[in-house]
């Protein structure tokens, strides 16, 4: 206890040490007013804030040689001009996907004017941020750890990828491994990722293989479709005898479009598995309706909601599988668990937040049948997820890190829970401020111009966005239901104003000639707009119906300007229809409700911004954070030797992030309440993932 | 040293002075099939500033299919405040609608020699007062 202490009174020295740090003064520029034409260029640089990215950073290395002629040179805005542009256009963002609104910024700063010479500092950044991304809970970890994917910069589909990991526990001991995944979209197959992941330690072994689609649905409100056909080998090391498990499954999952003012996103899906499950316990240490090994077959079904704010992210699931075992078809047994994470971060300082995670499980399995022994409930300091997913996960058993990977399973009833509950809180508080960096630079952040820019971005992404919740507007349809009869009148008014212009001998030219040119631009905005599908529509009917544009001008050139002259009763009376027409439609796109269309759009968009803000606000490109664990979980009925019931564990550890290189949580904690001489101590608790070594 | 304090001298970091910037909207149609690009670039012109609107539309027949640029403008504004706006605070849905609507409509008809091309500038720059 006494060790545990002194890292919390470590932890409260960092943290008061790092909100009393301040940032540095910024005092006025040294070159305003300077005629900056007398400078000579003394240093060139481009600043981009995922410049830590593969594919940028070669993007920039060739712009930097192509600006780096102009240093030792006179200072030319003519030619710092030029060089924006070129990085304007410079393709720093994915190809791929297909957002709606793609963003770039580029601008030219000049500092340290002195001693005859400046610094030439050239700042681009671009965005493509996609709406459909980020509401669920476990996108806080993308953004975290591939900020650079949720700004559109790299393409989630790149064809290949590569991740290296490394991982420590005393059941499984050192094992190594990776994960490789295959984006086959030039083979032009329903497929988006082929992913084949493996681990191995001297006693245990995983290996997966999986093929899986992505899709969003808009026209039913699903934000994401996601398929999937997996194929699992492992071989899950205990104290004593391994669990094996050879398995087929198909999984299929849904999650809706953020719904409400929270922007809530509700997902459910359905799998179905096949396989067999081993080990080698003896049937005297198992619970009755327990078997060692058993061939399965089961059916999932799951569901649940998360939301998230900037601060605030919580998700719930349930899940229930039903599962027969090789004695027959009926169902044998039904497996529940229940999930709730919640994550909280609290800034101290720019860039400096107390991070705080908490998660309760539980879960109960019984029936009639045989139950697989591997199938219940074991403990450690690994987590399971009840699908086969990396995007969602339902936790399905007790994580207590105090104790190694599946050491927690002896309960009065034999091996294995048959229901459990745990709940486990971290807390990362921020190093010193020399023991983080910035992912954007502050001189970005903090610059008057480009946060409002940025900001100005996402207005245009969620107006254009608002265009297409527009059009679907009964109201607007309405108003478009009249197409085909202002077509009909445009055209006899264009063919009555030209059989009058045959017959007027070259009177009001200007006027006939005007009322023709309008009539036909309103035509042509009509054909436009018949051609277009979504917001470009909206634009042609507004242009079309307002007073001062489209049919209204055309109103005025044929029957003010001209036919007040020319007193042609044909014309008058078509241009009184088309009159009629123009009023019906005007008063039906009046109805369209565009507080509303706006209003889902920044629904919608509430995901992005908050995800931006993130990224220029909180993420750091490196970060040394020391670790608070605590953690309490039940396992089955508890015996009066000690086997199942409560425990405790307490720890502490750093987590060192190196945005899009490596993650690792590293630790040990103490297992307070040990009740049997087998169980440990505690448990060191270490796992290192290395991000894409091919991006 | 016994009896001296080691005194770090921090030197204020100094703020550096805008020159110029450049900010690229691309805008594409659900569909896919259109993109139309509204970039507003701020530079100094002497004492003053000048805005200048660069409008490009792209086409293509098919997702599959490579974007063909149909037109391409480049537009000195006086309208400056509303540029600098339009940089700053982003598109409305009415210039947005305007901008991959009729801006884009009459800047394809002009290259095709249906309108003059004094209209699809007027067309383009209205933009900004939508």
């Amino acid at each position: 206890m006494r060790c545990i202490a002194q890292i919390l009174l470590l932890v409260w020295v960092i943290l008061t040490k790092a909100v009393a740090q301040q940032e540095e003064p910024i005092a006025g520029s040294s070159c305003q007013g300077a005629n900056l034409e007398q400078f000579q260029v003394r240093d060139v640089r481009i600043e981009h804030p995922f410049r830590f990215v593969g594919s940028v950073l070669n993007r920039l290395s060739v712009a930097q040689s192509a600006v780096a002629s102009l240093k030792g040179k006179q200072y030319s805005l003519k030619e710092a001009e030029a060089a924006k542009s070129q990085l304007l256009n410079e393709p720093f963002l994915s190809e791929a996907g297909s957002s709606l609104v793609r963003f770039s910024y580029a601008a030219v700063f000049v500092d340290q004017c002195k001693d005859g010479g400046l610094d030439l500092i050239f700042q681009v950044f671009s965005s493509q941020v996609s709406p459909s991304f980020g509401g669920l809970f476990e996108s806080l970890i993308a953004e975290r750890t591939r900020p650079q994917e949720v700004a559109g910069v790299t393409d989630p589909k790149e064809p290949l990828r590569f991740s290296p990991q490394f991982r420590y526990d005393r059941s499984e001991r050192f094992a190594a491994g990776g994960r490789m995944e295959l984006a086959p979209s030039a083979l032009h197959l329903p497929i988006d990722h082929m992913v084949v992941e493996g681990r191995q330690s001297n006693n245990s072994q995983h290996l997966s293989a999986s093929l899986s689609g992505v899709t969003i649905q808009e026209r039913i409100g699903l934000g994401r479709l996601e398929w999937q056909l997996n194929y699992l080998h492992s071989v899950a090391a205990t104290d004593r005898d391994p669990l094996r498990q050879n398995r087929l499954l198909g999984q299929i999952w849904a999650a809706t479009k953020p719904l409400g003012g929270p922007g809530v996103v509700l997902r459910f899906g359905v799998s179905a598995e096949g396989g067999n499950q081993h080990s080698d316990f003896a049937t005297a240490e198992l619970s009755a309706n327990t078997v060692a090994r058993a061939g399965y077959g089961s059916l999932k079904f799951f569901g649940g909601q998360t939301f998230r704010t900037r601060r605030h992210s919580v998700a719930a699931s349930y899940g229930v599988e039903l599962g027969a075992t090789e004695s027959g078809p009926t169902m044998d047994y039904a497996k529940h668990v229940g999930d709730v994470a919640y994550s909280l971060w609290i800034p101290v300082a720019d860039h400096r937040q107390v991070e705080l995670e908490s998660r309760f499980s539980a879960g109960g399995i019984g029936g009639s049948g045989s139950i697989p022994a591997p199938k219940r409930f074991f403990g450690g300091n690994t987590e399971q997820n009840f699908l086969a997913s990396n995007v969602w996960m339902i936790r399905a058993n007790p994580v207590l890190r105090s104790f190694p990977s599946n050491r927690f399973y002896h309960t009065a009833d034999g091996v294995g829970g048959d229901r459990f509950f745990s709940y486990n809180l971290t807390a990362a508080f921020p190093g010193p401020r020399n023991w983080h960096r910035p992912l954007v630079p502050v001189e970005l952040t903090k610059d008057g111009q480009f946060p409002k820019i940025l900001n100005g971005a996402l207005i245009t992404t969620t107006s254009t966005l608002s265009l297409d919740y527009a059009v679907r507007d009964p109201a607007f349809q309405k108003a478009t239901a009249q197409f085909s009869e202002l077509g009909d009148s445009l055209k006899q008014l264009e063919t009555k104003v030209k059989d009058a212009q045959a017959g007027a001998g070259g009177m009001l030219e200007a006027e006939f000639r005007n009322c023709l040119r309008r009539t036909s631009t309103a035509q042509r905005r009509l054909r436009s707009a018949i051609e277009a599908k979504s917001g470009d529509l909206f634009g042609f009917v507004k242009d079309l119906l307002d007073p001062a544009e489209g049919i209204a001008l055309a109103l005025k050139a044929c029957a003010t300007d001209l036919n007040s002259q020319l007193q042609n009763g044909i014309i008058e009376a078509e241009t009184k229809k088309l009159e009629t027409i123009r009023s019906s439609m005007a008063k039906a796109f009046e109805g369209v409700n565009m507080m509303l269309a706006v209003k889902k759009a920044e629904i919608e968009m509430g995901v992005v911004k908050r995800t931006l803000n993130t990224i220029f606000e909180d993420i750091n490109l490196f970060s040394v954070s020391p670790l608070f664990t605590f953690d309490v979980g039940r396992l089955g009925r508890e015996s009066t030797d000690g086997r199942g019931g409560v425990r405790y564990g307490l720890g502490g550890g750093v987590r060192f992030t190196l945005v899009s290189h490596v993650v690792f949580d590293a630790g040990y904690a103490w297992n307070v309440r040990r009740r049997m001489m087998s169980e440990p101590k505690g448990a060191f608790f270490f796992a290192m993932t290395f991000r894409d070594l091919f991006e | 040293m016994p009896g001296t304090k080691a005194v770090v001298a921090l030197t204020p970091k100094t703020r550096r002075e805008l020159v110029s910037l450049s900010v690229k909207f691309e805008i594409n149609s659900r569909n896919g099939l259109r993109r139309v690009i509204f970039e507003l670039h701020k530079t100094p012109k002497g004492e003053n500033v000048e805005w200048k609107i660069v409008f490009q539309l792209f086409e293509r027949e098919k997702r599959s299919d490579e974007f063909t640029k149909l037109v391409a403008l480049e537009i000195i504004t006086e309208l400056a405040k509303k540029a600098e706006k339009m940089a700053q605070e982003g598109m409305t849905p009415s210039q947005s609608a305007h901008a991959i609507g009729p801006a884009a409509d009459d800047a394809k008809a002009a290259e095709a020699g249906e309108i003059p091309q004094e209209d699809a500038d007027e067309t383009v720059e209205a933009t900004l007062k939508k």
